[in-house]
Protein backbone atom coordinates (compact mmCIF):
# COMPACT_ATOMS: atom_id res chain seq x y z
CA UNK A 1 0.00 0.00 0.00
CA UNK A 2 1.55 3.28 -0.90
CA UNK A 3 1.82 5.93 2.25
CA UNK A 4 -1.38 8.08 3.07
CA UNK A 5 1.43 11.00 2.36
CA UNK A 6 1.18 10.50 -1.46
CA UNK A 7 -0.87 12.42 -4.16
CA UNK A 8 -3.67 14.78 -2.59
CA UNK A 9 -2.48 13.38 0.74
CA UNK A 10 0.63 15.39 0.28
CA UNK A 11 -1.45 18.65 -0.07
CA UNK A 12 -3.75 17.24 3.06
CA UNK A 13 -0.69 16.45 5.26
CA UNK A 14 0.90 20.19 4.54
CA UNK A 15 -2.38 21.64 5.57
CA UNK A 16 -1.44 19.65 9.28
CA UNK A 17 1.57 20.92 9.63
CA UNK A 18 1.11 24.54 9.22
CA UNK A 19 -1.93 23.76 11.85
CA UNK A 20 0.79 21.80 14.14
CA UNK A 21 3.43 25.05 13.68
CA UNK A 22 0.38 27.38 14.17
CA UNK A 23 -1.74 25.49 17.20
CA UNK A 24 1.69 24.21 19.00
CA UNK A 25 3.27 27.71 19.36
CA UNK A 26 0.10 29.74 20.18
CA UNK A 27 -0.80 27.43 22.78
CA UNK A 28 2.62 27.12 24.28
CA UNK A 29 2.54 31.59 24.57
CA UNK A 30 -0.68 31.42 25.65
CA UNK A 31 -0.10 29.14 28.66
CA UNK A 32 3.16 30.49 29.54
CA UNK A 33 2.31 33.89 29.32
CA UNK A 34 -1.16 35.06 30.04
CA UNK A 35 -2.57 31.21 31.27
CA UNK A 36 -5.38 33.06 33.80
CA UNK A 37 -6.96 35.59 31.05
CA UNK A 38 -8.91 32.71 29.41
CA UNK A 39 -7.81 28.85 31.13
CA UNK A 40 -10.82 27.08 29.36
CA UNK A 41 -10.16 28.85 26.02
CA UNK A 42 -6.20 28.20 26.95
CA UNK A 43 -6.81 24.58 28.02
CA UNK A 44 -8.91 23.80 25.26
CA UNK A 45 -5.88 25.63 22.59
CA UNK A 46 -3.83 22.81 24.12
CA UNK A 47 -6.00 20.30 23.90
CA UNK A 48 -6.47 21.11 19.90
CA UNK A 49 -2.94 21.35 19.28
CA UNK A 50 -1.83 18.03 20.58
CA UNK A 51 -4.49 16.17 18.55
CA UNK A 52 -2.79 17.87 15.79
CA UNK A 53 0.07 16.70 16.69
CA UNK A 54 -0.84 13.40 16.64
CA UNK A 55 -3.05 12.98 13.94
CA UNK A 56 -0.14 14.56 11.59
CA UNK A 57 2.19 12.47 12.91
CA UNK A 58 0.18 9.42 12.41
CA UNK A 59 -0.37 10.21 8.93
CA UNK A 60 3.36 10.00 8.05
CA UNK A 61 3.38 6.06 8.99
CA UNK A 62 1.92 3.65 6.71
CA UNK A 63 -0.01 0.40 7.98
CA UNK A 64 -3.12 -0.04 9.85
CA UNK A 65 -2.60 0.55 13.14
CA UNK A 66 -1.17 4.61 12.09
CA UNK A 67 -4.58 4.32 10.10
CA UNK A 68 -6.77 3.92 13.19
CA UNK A 69 -4.75 6.30 15.02
CA UNK A 70 -5.47 9.19 12.32
CA UNK A 71 -9.07 7.91 12.53
CA UNK A 72 -9.62 8.74 15.98
CA UNK A 73 -8.23 11.64 16.58
CA UNK A 74 -9.13 13.23 13.19
CA UNK A 75 -13.02 12.57 14.19
CA UNK A 76 -12.51 14.09 17.91
CA UNK A 77 -10.60 17.44 15.93
CA UNK A 78 -14.18 17.26 13.93
CA UNK A 79 -15.85 16.79 17.18
CA UNK A 80 -14.26 19.19 19.01
CA UNK A 81 -14.32 21.86 16.02
CA UNK A 82 -18.37 21.22 16.11
CA UNK A 83 -18.56 21.17 19.77
CA UNK A 84 -16.49 23.91 20.68
CA UNK A 85 -17.52 26.23 17.65
CA UNK A 86 -21.27 25.94 18.82
CA UNK A 87 -20.24 26.52 22.40
CA UNK A 88 -18.60 29.85 21.39
CA UNK A 89 -21.47 30.54 19.75
CA UNK A 90 -23.76 30.38 22.16
CA UNK A 91 -21.68 31.12 25.07
CA UNK A 92 -19.04 33.38 24.08
CA UNK A 93 -18.88 34.69 27.40
CA UNK A 94 -17.01 31.88 28.50
CA UNK A 95 -14.23 32.67 25.64
CA UNK A 96 -12.65 36.23 26.37
CA UNK A 97 -9.78 35.20 24.00
CA UNK A 98 -10.66 32.88 20.96
CA UNK A 99 -9.29 29.38 19.89
CA UNK A 100 -8.59 27.97 16.57
CA UNK A 101 -11.94 25.80 17.08
CA UNK A 102 -14.00 29.16 17.39
CA UNK A 103 -17.09 29.95 15.79
CA UNK A 104 -15.79 26.87 13.59
CA UNK A 105 -12.63 28.15 12.53
CA UNK A 106 -13.90 31.06 11.30
CA UNK A 107 -10.60 33.60 12.04
CA UNK A 108 -8.85 30.55 10.02
CA UNK A 109 -10.98 30.90 7.04
CA UNK A 110 -12.85 27.83 8.40
CA UNK A 111 -10.24 25.70 7.27
CA UNK A 112 -10.55 23.87 10.92
CA UNK A 113 -13.93 22.65 10.44
CA UNK A 114 -13.27 21.87 6.26
CA UNK A 115 -9.75 20.31 6.96
CA UNK A 116 -10.68 17.06 9.22
CA UNK A 117 -13.96 16.51 6.58
CA UNK A 118 -11.27 16.01 4.12
CA UNK A 119 -9.21 14.30 5.98
CA UNK A 120 -11.79 11.72 7.08
CA UNK A 121 -12.49 11.89 3.80
CA UNK A 122 -8.59 11.09 2.31
CA UNK A 123 -8.44 8.45 5.14
CA UNK A 124 -11.59 6.60 4.10
CA UNK A 125 -10.77 6.14 0.67
CA UNK A 126 -7.40 4.73 1.34
CA UNK A 127 -8.01 1.99 3.76
CA UNK A 128 -6.22 -0.41 4.45
CA UNK A 129 -7.65 -3.72 3.63
CA UNK A 130 -6.81 -5.15 7.20
CA UNK A 131 -8.91 -3.15 9.17
CA UNK A 132 -12.22 -4.04 7.00
CA UNK A 133 -12.16 -7.15 8.24
CA UNK A 134 -14.36 -7.75 11.30
CA UNK A 135 -12.08 -8.95 13.99
CA UNK A 136 -14.75 -10.41 16.21
CA UNK B 1 -25.63 34.35 15.29
CA UNK B 2 -22.30 35.83 16.67
CA UNK B 3 -20.68 34.29 14.04
CA UNK B 4 -22.12 36.64 11.59
CA UNK B 5 -21.29 39.93 13.72
CA UNK B 6 -17.73 38.26 13.97
CA UNK B 7 -18.19 38.10 10.08
CA UNK B 8 -18.96 41.81 9.25
CA UNK B 9 -16.20 43.06 12.00
CA UNK B 10 -13.82 40.98 9.96
CA UNK B 11 -15.18 42.88 7.07
CA UNK B 12 -14.44 46.19 8.59
CA UNK B 13 -11.45 45.54 9.65
CA UNK B 14 -10.26 44.52 6.74
CA UNK B 15 -11.20 47.10 4.67
CA UNK B 16 -9.68 49.28 7.12
CA UNK B 17 -5.94 48.57 5.65
CA UNK B 18 -3.87 51.33 7.03
CA UNK B 19 -1.41 48.42 8.84
CA UNK B 20 -0.47 47.88 5.11
CA UNK B 21 2.98 49.07 4.60
CA UNK B 22 4.44 48.51 0.82
CA UNK B 23 6.48 45.84 2.44
CA UNK B 24 3.52 43.78 3.60
CA UNK B 25 1.94 44.64 -0.38
CA UNK B 26 4.55 43.44 -2.32
CA UNK B 27 5.24 40.22 -0.35
CA UNK B 28 1.32 40.01 0.11
CA UNK B 29 0.72 40.44 -3.71
CA UNK B 30 3.51 38.57 -4.65
CA UNK B 31 2.45 35.32 -2.06
CA UNK B 32 -0.52 35.75 -3.43
CA UNK B 33 0.15 35.19 -7.16
CA UNK B 34 2.53 32.23 -6.62
CA UNK B 35 -0.21 31.11 -5.40
CA UNK B 36 -2.83 31.22 -7.64
CA UNK B 37 -0.02 29.98 -10.37
CA UNK B 38 0.34 27.12 -8.50
CA UNK B 39 -3.45 26.50 -8.43
CA UNK B 40 -3.61 26.58 -12.19
CA UNK B 41 -0.32 24.50 -12.47
CA UNK B 42 -2.17 22.31 -10.58
CA UNK B 43 -5.69 22.68 -11.88
CA UNK B 44 -4.20 21.62 -15.32
CA UNK B 45 -2.45 18.66 -14.14
CA UNK B 46 1.35 20.30 -14.26
CA UNK B 47 3.95 19.04 -11.73
CA UNK B 48 6.44 21.74 -10.97
CA UNK B 49 8.71 22.70 -13.28
CA UNK B 50 11.31 25.54 -13.63
CA UNK B 51 9.06 28.41 -13.49
CA UNK B 52 7.27 27.47 -10.65
CA UNK B 53 10.15 26.34 -8.73
CA UNK B 54 11.85 29.65 -9.52
CA UNK B 55 9.12 31.92 -8.38
CA UNK B 56 8.65 30.17 -5.16
CA UNK B 57 12.16 30.22 -4.68
CA UNK B 58 12.10 34.16 -5.63
CA UNK B 59 9.07 34.11 -2.95
CA UNK B 60 11.56 32.52 -0.40
CA UNK B 61 13.69 35.50 -0.96
CA UNK B 62 11.50 38.71 -0.94
CA UNK B 63 10.05 36.56 2.68
CA UNK B 64 13.64 36.22 4.04
CA UNK B 65 14.02 40.26 3.04
CA UNK B 66 10.55 40.72 5.02
CA UNK B 67 11.42 39.15 7.74
CA UNK B 68 14.85 40.66 8.04
CA UNK B 69 13.32 43.82 7.83
CA UNK B 70 11.56 43.30 10.95
CA UNK B 71 14.65 42.21 12.43
CA UNK B 72 16.59 45.39 11.93
CA UNK B 73 13.81 47.56 12.88
CA UNK B 74 13.25 45.54 16.24
CA UNK B 75 17.34 45.84 16.56
CA UNK B 76 17.33 49.71 16.34
CA UNK B 77 14.61 49.61 19.17
CA UNK B 78 11.16 49.48 17.61
CA UNK B 79 8.37 46.92 18.48
CA UNK B 80 5.24 45.53 17.76
CA UNK B 81 1.90 46.92 19.07
CA UNK B 82 0.95 43.14 19.70
CA UNK B 83 2.73 40.39 21.33
CA UNK B 84 6.56 40.09 20.47
CA UNK B 85 6.22 36.05 20.38
CA UNK B 86 3.36 36.21 17.99
CA UNK B 87 5.22 38.32 15.16
CA UNK B 88 8.33 36.11 15.54
CA UNK B 89 6.30 33.14 15.66
CA UNK B 90 4.57 33.84 11.84
CA UNK B 91 8.01 35.57 11.07
CA UNK B 92 10.03 32.26 12.10
CA UNK B 93 6.93 30.19 9.98
CA UNK B 94 7.21 32.29 7.01
CA UNK B 95 10.38 31.93 6.21
CA UNK B 96 9.96 28.42 6.63
CA UNK B 97 6.74 27.90 4.21
CA UNK B 98 8.35 27.83 0.96
CA UNK B 99 11.59 25.51 1.50
CA UNK B 100 9.07 23.41 3.16
CA UNK B 101 7.37 23.34 0.24
CA UNK B 102 9.44 23.01 -2.36
CA UNK B 103 11.72 20.22 -0.43
CA UNK B 104 7.76 18.37 -0.36
CA UNK B 105 7.25 19.21 -4.20
CA UNK B 106 10.59 17.84 -5.24
CA UNK B 107 9.52 14.18 -3.54
CA UNK B 108 5.83 14.53 -5.38
CA UNK B 109 6.34 15.64 -9.40
CA UNK B 110 2.62 15.69 -9.93
CA UNK B 111 -0.48 18.10 -10.03
CA UNK B 112 -0.35 17.43 -6.39
CA UNK B 113 3.12 18.77 -5.71
CA UNK B 114 2.00 22.38 -7.56
CA UNK B 115 -0.83 22.71 -5.02
CA UNK B 116 1.66 21.96 -1.90
CA UNK B 117 3.23 24.68 -3.19
CA UNK B 118 0.05 26.64 -3.43
CA UNK B 119 -0.89 25.96 -0.16
CA UNK B 120 2.44 27.09 1.16
CA UNK B 121 2.45 30.17 -0.98
CA UNK B 122 -0.88 31.12 0.33
CA UNK B 123 -0.72 30.55 3.98
CA UNK B 124 2.60 32.51 3.38
CA UNK B 125 1.28 35.36 2.00
CA UNK B 126 -1.62 35.42 4.90
CA UNK B 127 0.59 35.14 7.98
CA UNK B 128 2.75 38.44 6.12
CA UNK B 129 -0.82 40.30 6.16
CA UNK B 130 -1.09 38.94 10.00
CA UNK B 131 2.29 39.78 11.10
CA UNK B 132 2.00 43.60 9.94
CA UNK B 133 -1.68 43.52 11.42
CA UNK B 134 0.51 42.50 15.02
CA UNK B 135 3.21 44.92 14.56
CA UNK B 136 0.42 47.49 14.02
CA UNK B 137 -2.08 46.30 16.62
CA UNK B 138 -4.59 46.02 14.40
CA UNK B 139 -7.54 43.51 16.08
CA UNK B 140 -5.55 43.37 19.38
CA UNK B 141 -8.30 43.70 22.38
Amino acid sequence: MQARTQGPGRVIFAMYVVFVIGSVSRATFQIITEFSVAPLAYTLSAIAAAIYVVATVSLAFSGPRAWWVSMVTISIELAGVLIVGTWSDLAPQSFPDATVWSNYGQGYLFIPVILPIIGLWWLLKNRPESTKRSRR
Amino acid sequence: MTWIAALSTAAQTASSSSYLDVYTGIALAFGLTVAGVSVIWGLRDRAPDRLLIGATSLLQVVLLAYAARYLVISIGGEGPVGPVWELWAYLVTIVMLPALGLIWAKDEPTRWGSFVLAVAAFVAAVMCGRAAQIWAGVGMS
